[in-house]
Order: structure tokens, then sequence, then C-alpha cells
């Protein structure tokens, strides 16, 4: 198959001279045509940027971008054509409009005939099961029935690549499953699109996508298929550690010999942190146990567990996401 | 870009722009707020002039109507203006819209001029009332004889000038447009602070010769003053200069506007796609 979508040593830089951030540094993916294609990485670490380039919202500094062929810089408008974008956790059109207003007013600056755009509308409402709401004002929706019309927008079009950015943002689980099974669906089935999603959900990129590439600080880390990209982490051990703590800083760990990365989850109405640690041998779980115990921590479980794409993430980084945005914003 | 295509654009643009100004109340309450302020903006002009007249005693018939009309007119410039100034503040920051027009295959310039042309039509409404509210008032209810003949109005004259001022202020608000893509804090400031230096030195309520030399130099500059004057020349007949020469500048100045906007827009496009504007969500 040949690549779709293809970015070679995409470099945009932000900011100037003495504060300049770099979003994307050297980024070279290629997508093939009918593939769902993930970037999997903490915010901030560059997704949205690449997307904003791919789709032609953004000009990078550096580097060539090509969709379907097309160069996103000089042939932005042929781009356009072929492409929709669907973003989570934003307005997806007119509140002051019904839903169906909404999707017919979009229908037209794709230029779809009157009778294939209410057909189209009509069939999306339906299958995204959001079709009783289709004379209700679009403010009125919850979050989850804006995200269901925001899809349907973007798929209103029939693109032939759809650029999903973080697109089930804030929603609850059911509704990000549907979501998810019905991207699935028109990718793999229906349309036989291509789909790059960006997604900071370990289960989404895993559920969704081909491949995936793992971004940290503007740069790709590794490119593959999940269960490739977590094969390679079989031998390798990882635990889940439950402590009775969320007020404690826990860096100490890291000075653990044979502790190769950690991230931690607070949760704050258990009081309970989960700390999941990669170690290069198993009895190094022995002995962070007793640095929490020495700490005065109560250390309610330690579970060996299959890896995830975060532990991917966290063998390449040393850090779990959590920690790389934070680091990131501090 | 196909004809069909733009027709499209421009027909979906005029219907969401009435949407948008008129859903979200219910008729009655929407035609008094169309009329209110732009009337209210009047009557405060020609009450203070009426005053003022009482004072002094002399009341000038010709004075009020030149004040009439510069005043009725001007609200035709300022809601073109504005209405296309506070387009891209509403769709990028408030709809968060404007991202998705960008990327279909339509274009955001026909997208602008159709939401102007919706504001064309709801000035034009305003104008209409507003001129008429205060012929009703001033010369119905409180008697002022104001010289104004309406069999006689230079109709064909007046249809040239409001073809060629609308072209101009559309393209004044295509520039707005693009300075607001560019920035995302002057969109309530930036008309406010345009129509403000046309209504000082545009010859709104005075005539320009009353200026200072170097302010008489800015009014002739403005294309607002020749649409004013042609507009005082086929509806009151006024003299001071020839129609000709006022349609002859007039025509000028909307061509500099036109080219002007043009440039800032390509230059505020190009630069929203360099900055990643396009999207940009304000903090406030």
């Amino acid at each position: 198959m040949p690549d779709y979508v293809e970015t070679i040593n995409l470099c945009r830089t932000f900011g100037k001279k003495k504060e300049l951030v770099k979003a994307l540094d050297e980024v070279s993916i290629s997508i093939k045509e009918g593939e769902i294609f993930g970037l999997l990485g903490p915010n901030g670490a560059g997704k949205t940027t690449l997307i904003k380039i791919l789709t032609t919202l953004l000009l990078p500094t550096r580097g060539e971008a090509y969709v379907a062929d097309f160069n996103v810089v000089k042939e932005a408008d042929r781009v356009r054509k072929i492409i929709n974008l669907v973003s989570g956790g934003e307005t997806p059109g007119y509140g002051i409009l019904s839903v169906k207003e909404n999707l017919w007013f979009f229908s037209q600056l794709y230029g779809l005939p009157s009778s294939v755009a209410k057909e189209r509308s009509k069939r999306l409402m339906a299958d995204l099961d959001f079709e009783q709401y289709a004379n209700t004002r679009m403010s009125k929706l919850s979050t989850g029935y804006k995200q269901r019309m925001s899809l349907a927008r973007g798929l209103l079009s029939d693109p032939k690549i759809l650029f999903l950015d973080e697109p089930t943002l804030g929603l609850d689980v059911l509704t990000a499953k549907k979501l998810r099974n019905y991207v699935i669906d028109w990718a793999k089935r229906e349309r036989k699109g291509t789909v790059l999603l960006t997604t900071h959900y370990m289960i989404e990129a895993d559920e969704m996508c081909d491949r995936v590439a793992i971004i940290s600080n503007g740069k790709i880390l590794a490119c593959d298929s999940p269960q490739v990209l977590k094969e390679d982490l079989r031998r390798t051990p990882i635990a889940k550690i439950e402590v009775s703590s969320i007020q404690i800083d826990f860096s100490f760990i890291e000075k653990v010999k044979g502790i190769i990365g950690y991230s931690e989850t607070r949760n704050i109405q258990t009081g309970v942190t989960h700390l999941r640690v990669m170690v290069d041998d198993r009895r190094v779980f022995a002995e962070i146990e007793s640095k929490l115990t020495e700490a005065k921590l109560k250390v309610l479980s330690v579970n060996e567990t299959e890896p995830t794409l975060e532990d991917v993430y966290i063998r390449l980084v040393g850090k779990g996401f959590e920690e790389a945005e934070e680091k990131a914003h501090a | 870009m196909a004809v069909n295509t733009v027709l499209r654009t421009v027909k979906q643009a005029v219907w969401l722009g009435w949407k948008v100004d008129t859903n979200w109340a219910d008729p009655l309450v929407f035609a008094i707020y169309y009329m209110v302020r732009p009337l209210a903006g009047l009557l405060m002009a020609g009450f203070m002039f009426y005053v003022g007249s009482t004072v002094v005693d002399v009341f000038s018939g010709e004075h009020f109507a030149f004040l009439l009309i510069g005043n009725s007119f001007f609200i035709y410039i300022v809601q073109i203006v504005m209405s296309m100034s506070m387009l891209i503040h509403d769709d990028r920051a408030h709809y968060e819209v404007l991202k998705h027009i960008y990327l279909s295959p339509s274009s955001l310039t026909w997208y602008i001029l159709g939401r102007a042309l919706n504001g064309v039509v709801n000035a034009s409404l305003s104008l209409l009332l507003t001129l008429g509210f205060g012929v009703l008032i001033f010369q119905g209810i409180l008697g002022l004889p104001i010289p104004i003949n309406w069999l006689g109005i230079d109709l064909p004259m007046l249809a040239l000038t409001m073809l060629l001022g609308t072209l101009c202020f559309v393209s004044l608000g295509y520039v707005l447009s693009g300075i607001n893509i560019m920035t995302s804090r002057v969109q309530f400031m930036l008309s406010e602070y345009v129509s403000s230096i046309l209504y000082l030195f545009g010859g709104v309520i005075f005539t320009p010769e009353l200026l200072p030399s170097w302010g008489q130099t800015i009014s002739n500059a403005l294309p607002v003053t020749y649409f004013l004057k042609s507009v005082r020349f086929s509806i009151l007949h006024q003299t001071g200069g020839d129609f000709q020469t006022s349609l002859m500048l007039l025509s000028l100045t909307t061509l500099v506007t036109v080219g002007i906007s043009v440039g800032v827009f390509r230059f505020a496009m190009h630069k929203a796609r360099k900055d990643g504007l396009i999207d940009k969500k304000e903090e406030y």
C-alpha cells in the first residue's frame, strides 16, 4: 500500500529566540491508506501541532508533509477537499442553530447535493444515536451528544482521511466506546478511510490503532503496532504497587538501583496512590517495597502485571504521562 | 473556484447570518433591539441640535437635514463595518467554527462576503427605519421644517452612490476582519475606533470645511466623506462642490480601499497559518 500521509523531518517551533519551544522535532512518519494510525503522548507532546500542520491550519517551520501526495503547504486547497477534522472538547457548531441546521450548513460548505446532504445527515444522526435531538439547539446538548454531532460533522463530507484530535476527551466511558467503535467501523468496513488519531488514552490507542507512534517533546520515540510495541516488554518485570498516601513525593524511588521507570496515579477520593514500576529484575520490587516502608508508607499491594502502551512510554522516557505533563508545565 | 460553489457559499453565509442575528429572540424583541440603537443615536444628535437652536432662537432646516441624512447613513456604515469586524471573533472564539469553515473547500473570503451581504440587508432596513422614524418624530410630531423633497430624490445617483459606498464599507469591514484574524484583543475596540474616526472626519454632522487644515486632509482621504456628500447631493441637492467630482472621488477611494482590503486579508491569512491563529482560543 502507498503512503497516504507522510511527513519528512517535520519541525515546528513556537516563540521567539530566547524562549523558543520545539513543538515538533524532525518528525518523520508515514501512514498507509486505510490505516488507523495513532499518535500517543502526554499533553504538550506535539500531537495537536502535527495534526494542525497536516490539516493545513498551521505552517511547519521546516520539513515537508504530504497528504494523499499533496503538499500541505503548497497544495492546501487540494488537501482540504479530501480531509476532515474532529477535535474533542470543543463546540461542534453554532449553538444558536439546531443540530440539523448545523449539519446542513457544513454539508453545503462541502458542496453536497441537497438530497445527499439530507440523507447522510439523517443516517449519521441515527447511527450515532442522536436523531431525537435533530431539532434541538446545539447549545442545549450534553457534552457527549455534542461530541457525537462533532463526529457526524466530520464524517458528513465522507473524507478520505479523517483526523481525530483527542476525540473522546471528557466523555463518559460508554459514549467514548461508542464513538471509537463507530470510527473503527467507518474506517475498516464502510468507507475504508484513513484515520490519524491523537490521544493520551492508552486503551483508545490499543483498541483502535493498527499502528501507534509514541511522541514526547516533539519527537517520535517509537512506531509500530500496539502488539509489537508491548511484545518488546514481555520480559521486563512490571508491577502495580498500591500505597496508602497521596501526599508524598515518590521521586525517591528513582534512586533504587535497577528501576527503569515509573508512573503514579493519585486517587484523591480513596487516598491511594497507584505506582506502576518497571524494573530490570524482579528482586528490585522487594527493595522498592522496603524503601516505601522506610518512608513510613503503608504498601497495600504489589502485583506483577502485563505491559500496556504506557509502559512502552515509561520504558522510553522513564516517566509516565502524568509526570511528563507535570514536568512540561513546570 | 467555480461560480456555483461561490454562490452556494454566499447563500449559506447569508442564511447563517440571518439565523445567528435573529434566532436569539422572538421577532418583536429582535425588531425593537434592531431599531432602538440606531434610532437613539439619531434622536440624540437631532435633539442636541434642536435644543441648541431653541437656545439661540435660530433653526436652520438645511443644517438639520444635513445632520439627519449624515447620521442616518452613518448608521448604515457602522452596522456593516461592525458586523464584519465581530464576525471573526464570534466564529473563532465564541462558536469555535472558524477552523472548520477554513478547512472546508469553500472560500473563507466568500463566506465573509456572504455574511457581509446579510449585514448590508440588515443595515439597509435599519437605515430606512431610522430615517423614517427620524422624519416622523422631528417633522411630523415636533413640526420642524426639514427641506427634503422625497419625490425629488435623484434615485439613479443615490443607487450608484449606495452601490459604491457599500462596496467600500464591505471592503473596510474585510480589512477589520483581517486585522481581527491576526489579533484577538481588539475586536471590540477596533470597530469603535474606526467608526469614531469616520464620524469625526467624515462630515457626518458638520461639513469637513469646519475642521482644521490637518483634519481636512484626513477628511479628504476618507471615502465616507465623498459617500455622504454624494448622498446629500442625491437627496438634498445641496451644493458645495459638484456631484460628479464627489462620485469620482468616492469611486477612487473605494478602489483604494478594495485594494488595501485584499492585501491586508491575504497577509492576515498567511500570518494566521504561520502563527496558528485560525483556531486560537482566547484567554480572558
